[in-house]
């Protein structure tokens, strides 16, 4: 006996992950920003490092996936694995972590959307105007629940992975000075604040890998391990592949200054076919993913919100369902809120929205998506340590604390180099800001927890556990 | 003193009981009450799942106020409390048992019951709630058209398709449904019964409970949320909380 619906198969989960994962997205705004803003050449070879050490978290992550079939995830793994209060401590970072990544796509898809219009139709708009309609499509698209219908963003998708290797061809066709260099690819390209910065790029560019576990309840035992091991190694393909075949074709001394001069359209201007018809093409695609993903993101903070509220962990009007619809209405609608808020702000200010917006806030949600997912390899060797059911040493341990440790060291790294990766004077208050947000928030979490423990401990039973116990319920009145 | 007048009663206790009309946790505004059956007659009272079914669906259309997946779990929920509440069976550790096997006079209760009975052990309410939930719309629906109650209707659409509704055959005791439900909230007939208290326990599960109360609903909530923990049977109130879960994990199950 099941629920009465279809079950999901690998595909669709693979779709659903390198959706929210954004490909295109990565290779046209992550990679070009990041060497615009930091100067550090090495991110193919970053690519594949942070690759390893995911992989070795997800050995643990889809274990704990087929045991705790909870869609809150990361924040009911934390609790499940390591306690409550650092659970919510976890909950309210990942609120934070991805409604940051899902705002800063609106400083993406405005200027991109804007540039567009100006090169194809001569119309010259301002970036927030384009960022507006991009919010209102998405706060629709959450509140009604219109599903984006599969194939149509299967069909983007296979677009722009088609778009990617056709670029990267003819990336490698053109090499600059007419020699295939590996310069990017070399240990050297990363020594010093180098590693750092490089990590926390592409710590930002893997986010999305995490999504499967989602469908737990709803697809077949082997759908998220299959689907996870499947994505993770074609982003890393994909992303290091693109970035290596742009280092090649620009020249890694270059890139710095490429990248300035051409933000966006970087892969798409890479290969010096100029074709505009590809710069069109790519630009276009480019503004689609970044929509898909905003839309994904969107509804994986609501989910968030809503697991929160009718767990009674926030307020229980989170945690309410639309009757017509059955979203989450009410956390669907205080994100739009937000995301409005953030986009009126940096409209008024006048501040970059591709560097301040799109990729600090990107950065910052990544770093914050790295500590949970820090938190979530501690977590597995914690719950599945005092819970084994067959899974075996590998998968119990060694390669959850391999994780861990190595997830710890990238966010030293990243923490230590703070200020390049910013692009801001060494010093500056931003550095020490946007971790020690996080830390108010984890510690906010705990101390809410303690208190829910004392005054309601119903609700503090009920955490982590993806529904509310009927004491919980008594506990609210 | 209060507090008694407060707690809902059951059985012919509601019934004239002077103590219980002091019960007012909803206000309703606006006179609304139908002439013909005055805030002190005691209105025709339906199957849970029938009254369900009609407070979920415009009086007028007969279209779904709810999406299909809460409606088809609140249906499951209302049919299972039927059974709860004519003592066939109850909840024990979140596991559905068989207390009486001896049919219901409802075909169709006694149809879930027998699958229930033929089961060689307990099933969680949850595995009960979302199997019968596949199947629950079309269930009462068809209960409610052999009972007169809806009638199906073809509607020609656009590009030649038909459509096919189920509309109630008496707008009036459609719409009925839901203020008759909102009145016994508020305690216009005395102490609010039980099966009302779940009938709103799922109304609230199910996200309905806005359209039923209007501004009043979260008085409502809260008056609910008070009440319906103590529920005679207690199965109701476990019914109505595995709804209310299974609701939301459909909301986290993404298909977006």
């Amino acid at each position: 006996m099941t629920l009465a619906l279809g079950r999901l198969g690998t595909a669709h989960v693979i779709v659903f992950v390198l959706t929210a994962a954004a490909p295109l997205a990565v290779v046209a705004g992550v990679v070009p920003v990041g060497w615009a803003v930091t100067g550090i050449v090495g991110l193919p070879l970053a690519f594949v490092l942070v690759a390893i050490v995911l992989g070795l978290f997800c050995v643990g992550y889809v274990a704990m996936a087929r045991r705790v079939r909870n869609a809150g995830v990361f924040y009911s793994y934390v609790a499940r694995g390591v306690g409550r209060p650092v659970g919510v401590g976890a909950a309210l970072v990942a609120l934070a972590a991805y409604g940051a990544i899902q705002v800063c796509t609106y400083g993406a898809i405005g200027p991109a959307t804007a540039g567009l219009l100006r090169d194809t139709l001569g119309v010259p708009l301002p970036w927030w105007l384009c960022s507006l309609a991009a919010w209102a499509f998405v706060a629709t698209m959450g509140v009604l629940r219109i599903d984006l219908n599969g194939r149509i963003l299967a069909g983007f998708l296979v677009a722009e992975i088609v778009l990617l290797v056709v670029l990267v061809g003819v990336d490698l066709t053109h090499p600059y000075g007419g020699q295939l260099s590996v310069a990017t690819l070399t240990p050297q390209s990363l020594t010093g604040a180098g590693m750092g910065v490089a990590f926390a790029i592409v710590a930002t560019a893997f986010i999305g890998f995490e999504g499967a576990p989602v469908f737990s309840e709803e697809t077949h035992r082997r759908s998220v391990p299959a689907a996870t091991y499947l994505a993770l190694p074609l982003m890393t393909v994909l992303y290091a592949g693109s970035a290596w075949a742009m280092s090649v074709a620009i020249g890694p001394a270059n890139l710095h200054a490429a990248a300035r001069r051409h933000g966006t359209d970087l892969p798409f201007v890479a290969g010096h076919v100029g074709g505009g018809l590809i710069v069109d093409i790519g630009q276009t695609l480019f503004v689609s993913s970044l929509i898909a993903a905003a839309l994904s993101y969107h509804n994986t903070v609501a989910r968030y919100a809503f697991a929160l509220g009718r767990e009674r962990v926030l307020p229980a009007w989170l945690g309410r369902t639309s009757a017509r619809t059955g979203t989450p209405k009410y956390a669907s609608l205080a994100q739009s809120a937000i995301g409005l808020a953030v986009i009126a702000g940096y409209a008024a200010s006048g501040a970059d929205p591709l560097v301040r917006l799109f990729y600090w806030l990107s950065i910052s949600g990544a770093f914050g998506v790295l500590l949970l997912v820090a938190a979530t390899s501690v977590s597995v060797v914690g719950f599945l340590g005092a819970h084994p059911a067959g899974e075996s040493r590998w998968q119990r341990i060694v390669a959850p604390s391999l994780a861990s440790a190595g997830l710890a060291v990238i966010a030293y790294l990243i923490l230590a180099h703070c200020d390049q990766l910013l692009g801001v004077p060494a010093g500056s208050p931003l550095c020490w800001a946007f971790p020690a947000s996080y830390a108010v928030l984890a510690l906010t979490g705990v101390g809410w927890a303690l208190y829910l423990r004392r005054a309601r401990p119903h609700v503090y039973a009920a955490i982590g556990l993806g529904a509310p116990t009927p004491a919980a319920h008594l506990a609210t009145v | 003193m209060r507090r008694q007048a407060a707690m809902p009663l059951v059985g012919a206790d509601r019934r004239g009981s002077r103590a219980v009309r002091a019960v007012d946790p909803v206000a309703v505004r606006g006179n609304e009450v139908t002439r013909s059956s005055g805030p002190h007659e005691r209105p025709e009272r339906l199957r849970l799942a029938d009254d369900f079914w009609l407070i979920a669906h415009h009086d007028r259309s007969g279209r779904p106020r709810l999406n299909p997946l809460a409606l088809g779990l609140g249906l499951a929920g209302a049919l299972l409390g039927e059974l709860a509440t004519t003592g066939h069976l109850t909840i024990h550790d979140r596991h559905v048992h068989v207390t009486d096997d001896t049919p219901p006079a409802d075909a169709t209760s006694h149809g879930i019951l027998e699958q229930i009975a033929t089961k060689s052990r307990a099933h969680p309410v949850p595995v009960w709630l979302k199997f019968l939930a596949g199947s629950a719309t079309e269930t009462v629906t068809t209960r409610l058209v052999r009972a007169g109650l809806v009638q199906r209707e073809q509607q020609r659409r656009r590009l030649g398709r038909i459509n096919v509704v189920h509309r109630p055959t008496d707008r009036n005791q459609a719409c009925w449904r839901s203020v008759r439900l909102r009145h016994a909230l508020a305690g216009r007939y005395g102490g609010t019964p039980w099966d009302d208290m779940f009938l709103a326990g799922l109304a609230d599960a199910t996200g309905l409970l806005p359209k039923v109360l209007g501004d009043d609903h979260p008085a409502g909530r809260a008056y609910v949320a008070r009440w319906l923990p103590r529920s005679d049977p207690p199965a109701l109130y476990e019914l109505a909380i595995a709804v209310e879960t299974l609701v939301g994990d459909a909301v986290l199950g993404a298909r977006t």
